[in-house]
């Protein structure tokens, strides 16, 4: 800006002083034209029409060097020179053609002005004629114009210097003046324009920053719904750069690499943080636009790590727990393994006892009884069918239906009536308690009593006793089965409500159990919302308690 | 620009160093594995993957060098190069070490172990704590923890003690339990090197960073 004002300024003030001395040369030197011819026609015209000796008196001869004296000729009628007062006349050649001379002839006056062959003088010429007919011309030589403008020169450089000087220091200040207001303008509320001419601008810069901060605000409304989200997702997610670099993470991902929940890992190598070499080499390949996927182990969970690769960005690493899925899948593929396992058992038996009745290698007397040993497997495997569906409706995690009071010593006393018809050596079963009412599906307590009691029987000892307890505690229903049997030894204890699970196997396939029992009982305890305890004593006794 | 790739070379050098870590560290925790499971496949592995570790070893060796010799690092910087040069021999060794229990590992795996190996499972975990700490004292810049590194030595090498002891009841009970018994005991001892190796770590990790090198002013 300074320099265009500074370039403005010295054009104008440079041509301003260029013009005005051609003009105040061009006016000085028509003034002093004016002067000079004043002067030479009054010295001359008097003696216009008279006789030339008295003309030729008052301009005795002059040295033409010495100064500006005026210069007179007298001039025959036929132009030849017989007088003149600087040189000798009879050197100057025939004046006849000259316009002065030719009109003073004809008139009785005449002028002209010429110019020397350099230009640097000029001479004005005025010719009268005299009374004897010959001219009387005089001539007086002035400076030009052009010698004029010659001597103007080294001042009009002098001043033009001057001007460029101030000029500087003047355009650099007029420009700070201009400038100050502009830049002391605050930007940051309402601008005032410190110009009118710059109103248009203020209102552009306006309204671009209402936009500016409209666009701001979307962006950190999504970026904030965006990190809402990474925040409060299971999964873990990181957002790596090119070279493993950390750009995000969210909070469960901190939680995997075990750092301070409020500390960013930002800007830091995911190896700083996560030391795992086959982590690395997944990273490496979503970075090469490969994904993958890979199982993690940290902290004693597992993890499903998923790599992506982002063009341009990097990669994006997803961490799933499948902690508990692997779990729960372990289980149900123990559980089906164990299923098929003890379907085959029975099966094994039956197709054996058909084969031997079908070839009719069986003898007439054993035939009852094979029959027999097939009906006694078929109902093992009803029985275990059975159970595996009971516990698989209770796996769904159904809450238990048709809710109603039951009577609990009464469902426990036809659980032990129906057990009774099957009971093998010689164990009694006693049922205490009358009208204990409690919430629940009558169904499962049935299921219930029926596992607990037939537990206490088959593992008793011949002649020993059951004792069913259903009684009220401190406002809860507490049931209690309590048994003279074998016991369960102590490193057994943990796990006898596992599917499946016998304390002695061979003894079991005697007593015909499918070791789902307890299994059950279990769950329809933690389906009712009870507590189940058991105590146990190897050769003395069991102990099972149920409080509601 | 001269400094900027001098940073972006440092950083890449810690980078480097923790991928070694990484790599050591999965070779030891998976010998360990191959050894309590008689898992010759992984044991077989392990002894591949070495390659990579050596690899990596060279890799970081010539990057110290050139960094040496093209940026002539100083003070804090100075110290972390050099302690790379010496962590990269510690942990190569750890990585042999790895390599040589899992060739063990396999030609023990047709015999039936004279004994139970809780001890040297003990040992292996004990080991392999230490050199993550070790590494993860580096990674943090943690000199307590460090510290804690070789304190823990004191543990192994009295296992490995433990060990030693019951092999020669062993011997003594059998004398046909003796080859195995050797071999055993080998195992024990690499483990136990490979503790030392961890303590060289710590060792180096508290000299870059306090310039002391077992309570020495080195630099």
């Amino acid at each position: 800006m300074k320099k265009r004002i500074y370039a403005g300024m010295l054009l104008l003030a440079v041509s301003g002083v260029l013009i005005a001395s051609l003009a105040n040369c061009c006016v000085f030197y028509s003034q002093a034209a004016r002067v000079t011819r004043a002067d030479v026609r009054e010295r001359v015209g008097v003696f216009g029409n008279g006789p030339p000796d008295a003309a030729i008196a008052a301009f005795p001869q002059i040295n033409p060097a010495a100064g500006d004296g005026l210069r007179v000729s007298v001039i025959a009628h036929d132009g030849t020179v017989t007088y003149d007062n600087t040189v000798r006349a009879e050197t100057l050649p025939n004046h006849s053609d000259r316009a002065e001379v030719k009109k003073a002839l004809e008139s009785g006056a005449g002028e002209s002005k010429r110019f020397s062959d350099t230009l640097r003088d000029e001479t004005y010429y005025y010719a009268v004629k005299l009374s004897d007919g010959s001219v009387l011309r005089a001539a007086k030589t002035t400076g030009s114009i052009f010698s004029m403008f010659a001597m103007a020169v080294p001042v009009v450089f002098c001043v033009v210097l001057v001007t460029v000087a101030a000029g500087n220091l003047i355009a650099g200040k007029l420009t700070n003046r201009v400038v100050e207001p502009i830049n002391n303008t605050q930007a940051d509320t309402v601008i005032t324009p410190p110009y009118d001419e710059l109103a248009p601008f203020v209102r552009a810069i306006a309204s671009q920053r209402k936009r500016t901060v409209e666009q701001l605000d979307d962006l950190r409304r999504k970026t904030d719904t965006i990190d809402a989200v990474m925040d409060n997702m299971k999964e873990g997610v990181v957002i790596v750069d090119g070279r493993g670099i950390i750009m995000s993470a969210n909070k469960s991902a901190r939680g995997i690499f075990e750092t301070d929940a409020n500390a960013s890992m930002d800007g830091k190598n995911i190896l700083e943080l996560l030391r795992d070499a086959d982590l690395l080499k997944n990273m490496r390949n979503a970075l090469s636009g490969q994904s993958c996927e890979m199982d993690m182990e940290r902290f004693g969970e597992t993890y499903r790590v998923y790599f992506s690769s982002v063009t341009g960005i990097g990669a994006i690493i997803l961490f799933l727990n499948t902690t508990e899925r692997m779990r729960a899948e372990k289980m149900r593929r123990e559980f089906s393994a164990n299923v098929s396992h003890e379907l085959k058992t029975p099966l094994t038996g039956i197709s054996g006892y058909a084969e031997m009745l079908v070839s009719g290698m069986a003898k007439e007397s054993e035939r009852t009884a094979f029959a027999g040993k097939i009906k006694d497997e078929a109902a093992r495997m009803i029985a275990l069918v059975d159970d595996v569906m009971m516990l698989s409706e209770m796996d769904e995690g159904r809450s238990p239906r048709n809710l109603d009071d039951v009577d609990a010593a009464a469902v426990a006393r036809e659980a032990a009536d129906a057990l009774a018809a099957a009971r093998e050596n010689d164990v009694s079963v006693e049922v205490t308690g009358k009208d204990i009412f409690l919430k629940a599906n009558r169904a499962m307590i049935y299921e219930m009593f029926h596992n607990l009691i037939d537990n206490a029987v088959k593992y008793n000892k011949p002649g020993g006793s059951v004792k069913v307890s259903v009684a009220k505690d401190d406002g809860r229903v507490v049931i209690s089965v309590s048994d003279t049997g074998i016991g369960i030894p102590e490193e057994a204890l943990g796990s006898v409500f596992e599917r499946f699970y016998r304390v002695d196997k061979s003894r079991s396939r005697k007593t015909g159990g499918t070791g789902l029992g307890l299994a059950i009982v279990k769950h329809i305890a933690l389906a009712l919302g009870a507590k189940i305890a058991l105590e146990s004593r190897s050769g003395e006794g069991t102990t099972v308690t149920v409080r509601f | 620009m001269m400094r900027f790739r001098y940073d972006e070379q440092l950083s890449k050098l810690n980078a480097s160093l923790i991928e070694m870590g990484a790599l050591v560290e999965r070779a030891i925790a998976n010998a360990a594995k191959a050894l309590e499971e008689r898992d010759v496949k992984t044991a077989r592995r392990i002894i591949a993957e070495d390659e990579t570790i050596d690899e990596q070893e060279r890799d970081i060796e010539s990057a110290c060098l050139k960094l040496l010799l093209h940026q002539q690092p100083v003070a804090g910087d100075l110290r972390q190069v050099s302690t790379a040069l010496k962590m990269i021999t510690d942990m190569e060794r750890i990585g042999d070490h790895a390599s040589d229990i899992s060739e063990l590992c396999v030609y023990l795996a047709g015999q039936t172990y004279i004994k139970k190996l809780e001890h040297i499972s003990s040992m292996a975990n004990a080991t392999i704590k230490m050199v993550k700490e070790s590494i993860d004292s580096f990674v943090k810049k943690d000199l307590d923890l460090a510290q804690s590194v070789i304190a823990y030595d004191d543990v192994v090498d009295d296992l490995y003690s433990t060990i030693k002891k019951e092999l020669i009841g062993l011997v003594h009970e059998n004398v046909d339990n003796g080859e195995q018994a050797f071999d055993l005991l080998q195992i024990a001892k690499y483990y136990e090197r490979i503790g030392d190796h961890a303590v060289n770590i710590a060792e180096w990790v508290i000299f870059s960073i306090t310039g002391m090198h077992k309570d020495k002013q080195v630099l």
